[in-house]
């Protein structure tokens, strides 16, 4: 059985259950917040290149287009933000640790093909799309002091919501 | 083959009806197509607006027409030609749906 885990359902769990721990992503500032963003994007376009590669599935491969085109589309935004408020994202614990993470997936989901690879791959992109939407629904957007960056926090999670729907689909139908 | 016409109006948000020769606007906002339904004849314009971050198209689910990618903030328009394919749907986000109804007068 393959064993799908992420820093993101596990800080999930562990920040529900202990909320005095000393890293906690609501202890974030805004700038942290777009870090993290920026690379979960970056994270979920690098998942998708890989299912764009390996898998031979025609619906996988419309999935992993629009996670580049989307994810590309609110990283263009947030840069543009940043710029425009003359910031730059802050790297964090939390950022590390989701690279850290998307690096034993990748490296599990590399050596996998066929079959075992799509189902890997759906399933890894339905459980992230709901960690993410948790964490910025009930840790990001509550702590997201400039209006602007909320905002856009706001329109990511719709389309989030989205995909997180799309990838439930596609599991079902695997 | 394109007309651009005078007049656009709006009603309820799930079904519109206009009088021949009209432009509808449809935004597509929060992964949905406002309105879902509209009521078209035979050379009215259709203008879909993209006003999400992420692109989408509206296109015909059998194939016969689309507007391709619209990027934020752009349209396309298609003109309502007897016949045409009612429901459509985004390709990029298969669960946006809607329908084009055409009254052939």
């Amino acid at each position: 059985m393959i064993r799908i885990t992420s820093t993101l359902v596990a800080m999930a769990f562990v920040f529900s259950a202990s909320p005095a721990q000393a890293e906690s992503p609501a202890e974030l500032n805004d700038l942290q917040i777009a870090h993290v963003a920026y690379i979960a994007d970056n994270i979920d376009i690098r998942y998708a290149h890989l299912a764009l590669a390996i898998s031979q599935n025609p619906a996988i491969h419309k999935f992993a287009e629009t996670m580049i085109r989307d994810h590309t589309a609110v990283n263009q935004q947030a840069l543009a933000l940043l710029d425009k408020l003359g910031a730059s994202p802050q790297d964090n614990f939390l950022s590390k640790a989701l690279n850290a993470d998307a690096e034993r997936i990748i490296d599990e989901m590399s050596q996998l093909r066929g079959v075992e690879f799509d189902k890997y791959y759906a399933n890894n992109e339905l459980q992230y799309h709901r960690a993410v939407n948790d964490l910025v629904a009930n840790s990001f957007l509550p702590n997201i002091e400039n209006e602007e960056v909320r905002a856009l926090f706001k329109a990511g999670l719709e389309i989030f919501r989205a995909h997180e729907g799309h990838a439930e689909s596609m599991v079902a139908s695997l | 083959m394109l007309c651009v016409l005078a007049s656009t109006s709006f009603a309820s948000p799930e079904h519109v009806v206009q009088p021949a020769g009209v432009t509808h606007v449809i935004e597509i906002t929060g992964f949905k197509f406002l309105p879902k339904n509209v009521d078209a004849q035979p050379g009215d314009t259709i203008t879909w607006v993209n006003r999400d971050i992420a692109p989408h198209t509206a296109s015909s689910k059998d194939g016969s027409w689309d507007t391709g990618t619209l990027a934020q903030n752009e349209s396309k328009s298609i003109v309502v030609a007897v016949g045409m394919a009612s429901a459509y749907f985004c390709k990029f986000h298969p669960g946006m749906t809607a329908t084009i109804t055409t009254k052939n007068e």
